[in-house]
């Protein structure tokens, strides 16, 4: 997927830096249609990404940060998208399904499996109704781009300090509806701040942080490096994430201070299927950061930072919180008593 | 007898800092959490100098620096904290309980090399 996803980009949404967009699957054929999609998705912050009736289900199974998946019931043919709609859904039951369907059809004409899979139907040209539903299932939260921008430079610098003589790179924000981990490696911290409460998680691959401390790319060198220190790097890392988003933004109320019930909510983790789910349904913010070897002689590093605030979530407290802000806390300075 | 304990649960902290320290010259000794640290400050009296995280399983650093000063009764040791907190409540009970500093995570050892070979002199 990776190879083919930039001669597929249906479109390249229009956002600024700190927007929020969103990666989602485009099954397709009519050009006019396509064409209506392309311009929605620019407006909407979508990027889209043109898949086929025979290549979704492969193309899902290797990519995990995906928002959504748009297609029509049927294509210029009649021949059906139902089954394949159902086969999506029981794969990957976490992500929406917006369904276009022909002006004459109704959501009552599908098939009851069909309408339990998707999230909605819209027909051609409706824009407000599209546009309702993926405000509905995918912009769902705003997050403060203040925020969005702190959590990547705050990350950035710290990857930097983990990892040394490494060129990274950041991809855009973006909102994921999946629930699934990448890699081996996933450390989970919880996050709690005074107007949200949920957690962060990393997600790496074992054998990437292998080879990098091996060629001494770490701030660590072991004599014979093994799983332990792997962890150990992922787990200072999202150690000093966590320290830096609570400096800069966190001001931690105690219980009796929030005055309400402090809710709690199991995580399942299946590890046959990769997949972890936080009991919450909500968008999940994530941030993709890639590690380079300027001298080509390690593989990129791809980190997955995903944040899930399923406890608490109140942005509204966000401009408050901020005005507090202690962000001249600086790293590495001795502060002597 | 090392001259600087390094007390971090972070074997990633724990290897960083006394990778730097000892080509430095120093010599270090690490202790996992502060119960660990506990156990070798008891037994190394005459450490010169600990840098301890806060946050740490089995017993939190500020709660291991108070006990070093009242139940084991070493009141010399220098020990600076090095941790991702910056809270100020944090730091005056450290400052209470005798700390001599305060460094918030990422480590940058040449910024307090001198700093430190002064403490462990």
């Amino acid at each position: 997927m990776k190879a083919t996803r930039k001669k597929n980009i249906l479109a390249h949404p229009r956002v600024s830096e700190h927007d929020l967009l969103s990666k989602v699957l485009v099954i397709e054929q009519n050009t006019k249609k396509l064409e209506g999609l392309r311009t929605f998705f620019e407006d909407c912050k979508l990027l889209g990404y043109r898949v086929n009736r025979k290549n979704i289900l492969s193309i899902l199974k290797t990519n995990i940060d995906m928002g959504g998946i748009f297609l029509p019931e049927t294509d210029d043919q009649g021949a059906s998208f139902i089954a394949l709609v159902i086969s999506i859904h029981k794969a990957r039951p976490d992500l929406p399904i917006f369904l276009r369907i022909e002006p004459d059809r109704s959501l009552e004409d599908l098939p009851a499996d069909a309408q339990k899979a998707i999230v909605g139907t819209y027909q051609y040209g409706d824009l407000a109704r599209m546009k309702e539903l993926v405000d509905t299932f995918l912009f769902s939260r705003h997050y403060p781009s203040e925020f969005i921008a702190g959590i990547k430079e705050i990350t950035s610098n710290m990857l930097k300090t983990a990892f040394k003589d490494l060129q990274m790179s950041v991809d855009h924000p973006y909102i994921v509806k999946d629930k699934m981990i990448y890699g081996e490696l996933f450390s989970l911290i919880p996050i709690e701040t005074n107007w949200c409460r949920g957690y962060m998680t990393l997600q790496m691959e074992e054998g990437k942080i292998m080879d990098a401390i091996t060629a001494k790319k770490t701030l660590i060198n072991p004599p014979e490096p093994n799983f332990r220190h792997v962890n150990s790097i992922l787990g200072e890392l999202s150690n000093m994430v966590w320290g830096g988003l609570k400096n800069r933004y966190g001001v931690k109320d105690t219980i009796e201070q929030m005055g309400q019930v402090r809710v709690e909510i199991p995580i399942i983790v299946n590890h046959a299927r990769k997949y972890i789910s936080f009991g919450s349904d909500d968008p999940q913010l994530c941030f993709k950061f890639t590690l380079s070897d300027p001298a080509a002689k390690l593989n990129p590093i791809t980190l997955y930072q995903k944040f899930i605030f399923s406890l608490d979530w109140a942005p509204e407290k966000y401009a408050e919180s901020n005005q507090s802000v202690n962000d001249l806390v600086s790293g590495g300075e001795l502060e002597l008593f | 007898m090392a001259q600087v304990l390094v007390v971090d649960d972070s074997e990633a902290v724990r290897s960083e800092v006394s990778g730097f320290l000892t080509q430095n010259g120093i010599t270090v000794e690490t202790a996992v959490d502060g119960k660990d640290g506990l156990v070798k400050i008891k037994g190394s009296p005459d450490t010169k100098l600990i840098f301890a995280d806060v946050n740490m399983p089995n017993m939190d650093g500020l709660t291991m620096v108070e006990k070093i000063r009242s139940e084991v009764g070493n009141k010399t040791v220098h020990i600076i904290m090095l941790t991702t907190e910056s809270d100020a409540g944090m730091k005056e009970r450290g400052k209470a309980a005798g700390i001599k500093g305060w460094i918030v995570k990422p480590f940058n050892g040449t910024n307090v090399l001198e700093t430190v070979k002064k403490m462990v002199a």
